[in-house]
């Protein structure tokens, strides 16, 4: 059958795919691609700080990632601030700075496993990294479920849900951790340059079949995992690089979403 | 503290603002508002762009709190807002039925079907938010602030994109609302001298209160009935201002 690897690669795949429908669905909705972006990046920058520290990947992710959420999320409350300005100034920064203190600390090995940073490497995962992997996704599903309500409320009108008597800035701030939970526990997969594709094509994909939020994310779930598999079999097959093919599959994807919708004569 | 709670409902006003300000980055937004509403009242609140209308809105509302000043409200007080912007993104699928739910919140005796038919939505409820036109969604939004049976219903600048006669309509409109769910309404204009004839107070806000009063009912004079048409005559008002100082 299916080699092990491959199974353990489908797993952690489908395991992703499941947040990071919702979550995407989100991230289009309240326009915050850049955002997205600029936390993943900061990601490698917690890898390289964790690795020149000998500290766990996690908790250098983790330190990173709160630092930059409570920064940004003080920003969010400036009005008319030059936000895309600034998310791009961070998280090329982010970037830059992370690849130097990789290369730096890490200089035997840099080349490859700078590699397995930007693309993921989840060929290599192992079975307690599914395991991890299933768990953590779970909570952030679990999390974003609790707050289904809430979020939707805020991303339509912030004053409206005031009015409701939903705390605006506290169920933001929720919003951010599991956006950085949610990007953190991508990036050993699909890798730190693609994680917002994930995020957002499956959820561009839904976009086009559904008519209420609920529907759109469940579908932008299964479109990730369609998404998954599909780009993890040409993977196997053609021998390229997984992270990439996996995004490559998700657009080919949206392609024929796209010729559908031509052909039904649909918006 | 800035918002004291009114123990005894029957005698004192719905809502109260005494002496209240607002700044920000250095500049006073409003200053020494002072002013009562009360229950069932029509209060129409009129002055140019950059006045503080929608500001003093938001401290209605405990969005905003006033710097100096205090806002008195009964503890369980309920508001009901219809803001005067409001897009859906184009990414989310929503109907507006997904929609009103959101805000919903479970009352045995509550007849939310009486609120859809009364403002007639009940062939919007399945059609997707983004596809309703300017005045259903306007519909769909009064419905939604009336979801909750408020005490207190807020409009900011509801007729903003519509003509006098779409105004005047519109005016009919919340003559009903009130008859028929007794709540007060303030409603923030952007118009300075045409009103809804209803209105039980008119207050002009420059940053402070210029002046206020009531408006006079449209005469039957030739020139008012080509520009409102007959129907519509009585539900506009005209509001003459009395200011005792100039501004700058």
């Amino acid at each position: 059958m299916l080699d092990d690897f491959f199974v353990r690669a489908l797993l952690c795949g489908i395991a992703i795919s499941l947040m990071t429908g919702p979550m995407g669905c989100f991230v289009i909705w309240r326009r915050m691609s850049y955002f997205g972006e600029t936390l993943s990046h900061a990601t490698l920058l917690g890898i390289a700080l964790a690795v020149m520290m000998q500290q766990n990947l996690y908790v250098g992710i983790g330190i990173v990632l709160v630092v930059i959420v409570g920064f940004l999320a003080i920003l969010e409350r400036l009005e008319n601030f030059p936000l895309d300005t600034i998310l791009g100034v961070i998280s090329h920064i982010c970037l830059a700075a992370g690849i130097v203190i990789f290369s730096v600390t890490n200089y035997r090995q840099y080349g490859a496993d700078l590699q397995n940073i930007l693309f993921g490497e989840i060929l290599t995962v192992s079975w307690g990294d599914v395991l991890n992997t299933a768990i953590l996704s779970l909570l952030v599903m679990v999390g974003v479920l609790f707050c289904w309500k809430r979020f939707i409320m805020v991303t339509l009108h912030p004053e409206i849900a005031l009015t409701s008597g939903i705390s605006v800035f506290r169920t933001n701030i929720w919003f951010l951790l599991f956006l950085a939970g949610g990007i953190a526990l991508s990036v050993k997969i699909i890798g730190v340059l693609l994680v917002i594709a994930l995020l957002l094509i499956p959820a561009t994909v839904a976009r086009l079949f559904s008519s209420s939020p609920i529907k759109m994310a469940l579908m932008a779930s299964f479109i990730g995992i369609l998404a998954v598999t599909g780009g993890l079999l040409l993977t196997f097959y053609y021998d390229t690089p997984a992270g990439p093919t996996i995004i490559l599959a998700a657009a080919a994807i949206l392609l024929t979403a796209v010729a559908i919708r031509k052909i039904k004569g649909l918006q | 503290m800035r918002f004291m709670p009114v123990k005894n409902e029957l005698s004192i006003p719905l809502l109260k603002a005494t002496d209240v300000q607002y700044s920000r980055q250095n500049q006073v937004i409003l200053e020494n508002i002072n002013l009562a509403i009360e229950k069932g009242q029509i209060t129409t609140i009129i002055g140019p762009n950059g006045a503080g209308k929608s500001t003093l809105i938001k401290l209605f509302l405990n969005i905003l709190k006033p710097d100096k000043g205090y806002i008195h409200q009964p503890k369980n007080l309920k508001l009901g807002y219809m803001p005067q912007h409001f897009s859906i993104s184009p990414f989310m699928p929503i109907s507006v039925r997904y929609f009103l739910n959101l805000y919903y919140s479970a009352d045995p005796f509550y007849n939310f079907a009486s609120l859809i038919n009364f403002m007639k939505i009940e062939e919007l409820l399945l059609k997707q938010m983004r596809y309703l036109s300017g005045g259903e969604k306007q519909r769909v939004l009064l419905a939604r602030a009336l979801m909750n049976k408020p005490d207190i219903l807020i409009l900011d600048e509801p007729t903003a994109n519509l003509d006098i006669q779409g105004q005047a309509e519109f005016y009919d409109w919340l003559e009903g609302i009130r008859h028929e769910f007794g709540c007060a309404i303030i409603l923030v204009s952007h118009d300075l001298h045409w009103v809804m004839a209803s209105s039980d107070q008119i207050i002009c806000l420059n940053r402070h209160i210029c002046c206020f009063g009531h408006p006079t009912i449209v005469r039957q004079h030739e020139d008012f009935q080509n520009l409102f048409g007959t129907a519509w005559q009585q539900k506009m008002g005209f509001y003459e201002h009395h200011h005792d100082h100039h501004h700058s």
